[in-house]
């Protein structure tokens, strides 16, 4: 009986832990870049949420508009930010705020690749995808 | 050749205007930078199906949707006589087609709506995730209905020597000659069907 007590709170938190993203799985998510980037370039630094801050706000001209990810995210990450062309509200993008972002790979690389190409043409690197989520970590209310 | 008027400016016009809305939409749906764009073709392509949806309850000829009726059986029983070479002739929808067109209103119709929830997320539905891949998954099932419609579209118009695409452009098909039955005889069946 108590093993299949226990067995159910294991099956029942890993369930939780999936549908709800957090900042441990976002961490894991870093740690998962940040071991990539190792395996692509043996010198990396490791991570850098400096770094990542600087990309974040990095303005690139596209379309004749000056644009970082700070133009519809908001200087700060933790708050709620404004689509640039819709002018609709965006969820805040760090996972401290909120705690349905950077639950699954899947979903954070197609986000990834995605944003990455409408910015700066092209995909992130796996160092400027960690640096971004460690980053992200930092910031708070 | 003599012919018959068989779709109305407006049948047409929708036809074509919701293709471009439909396309626009595709077009646009990765980058964020068309975002208004996409949400723009997407509202028009939900007025249009509307008014397409009142236009069939209008007394408008082969538009009217008593002209088409939904009947699965009957669609499935079309399709299996094209199989053996025995589909007749239809001047409107056959019942193939017209499962088709109720298909593509259908789906179209959640699609925009699912769109219309997930553009202004937060709103209304509080699931965000769970939106967007219903949006996802009815957009691509409607690209799936539009490919079986255009394949239809080329099977019916070979095996019964008509040119559908020339007809939703014109408005006029070829008259049905005498070997070939009467177009008219299953629509009036159905309908004393529902009467009596």
């Amino acid at each position: 009986m108590r093993k299949l007590s226990s067995t159910l709170l294991i099956l029942l938190s890993s369930l939780s832990l999936s549908a709800q993203a957090d900042v441990a799985t976002a961490q894991k998510l870093a740690d998962k870049y940040a071991a990539i980037a190792q395996h692509i370039d043996p010198q990396s630094p490791g991570l850098s949420a400096e770094e990542g801050q600087a990309f974040f706000t990095r303005e690139l001209t596209i379309k004749g508009k000056q644009v970082a990810c700070a133009s519809c995210h908001t200087s700060n990450p933790a708050d709620s930010g404004k689509h640039i062309v819709t002018g609709k509200p965006i969820r805040p993008l760090s996972p401290v705020t909120n705690d349905k972002r950077f639950g699954s790979v899947e979903k954070v690389e197609k986000n990834f690749t995605k944003h990455c190409n409408d910015i700066i043409g092209r995909d992130c690197t796996a160092q400027e995808k960690g640096n971004f989520i460690a980053y992200l970590l930092t910031t708070g209310k | 050749m003599s012919t018959k008027y068989v779709w109305d400016r407006f049948v047409r016009l929708f036809h074509w205007s919701l293709v471009t809305a439909f396309a626009v939409a595709f077009v646009t749906y990765a980058s964020e930078w068309d975002r208004l764009l996409h949400a723009y073709a997407g509202y028009a392509a939900g007025l249009l199906i509307l008014a397409r949806i009142c236009w069939g309850n209008m007394r408008t000829g082969y538009a009217n949707f008593h002209a088409f009726p939904l009947h699965p059986i009957e669609a499935a029983r079309y399709i299996w006589q094209i199989l053996h070479g025995q589909s007749k002739r239809f001047i409107g929808h056959n019942p193939a087609g017209s499962l088709m067109i109720y298909a593509l209103l259908a789906d179209g119709l959640f699609t925009v709506l699912t769109g219309i929830l997930v553009y202004n997320d937060g709103w209304l539905i509080d699931r965000s995730e769970l939106l967007q891949t219903l949006h996802a998954w009815s957009s691509w099932t409607w690209l799936a209905l539009v490919g079986l419609h255009v394949a239809g579209v080329l099977i019916e118009s070979i095996l019964h020597h008509d040119n559908l695409i020339g007809a939703m452009i014109t408005g006029f098909k070829r008259r049905s000659k005498k070997s070939e039955l009467p177009d008219h005889m299953f629509h009036v069946k159905h309908r004393m069907r529902h009467r009596h």
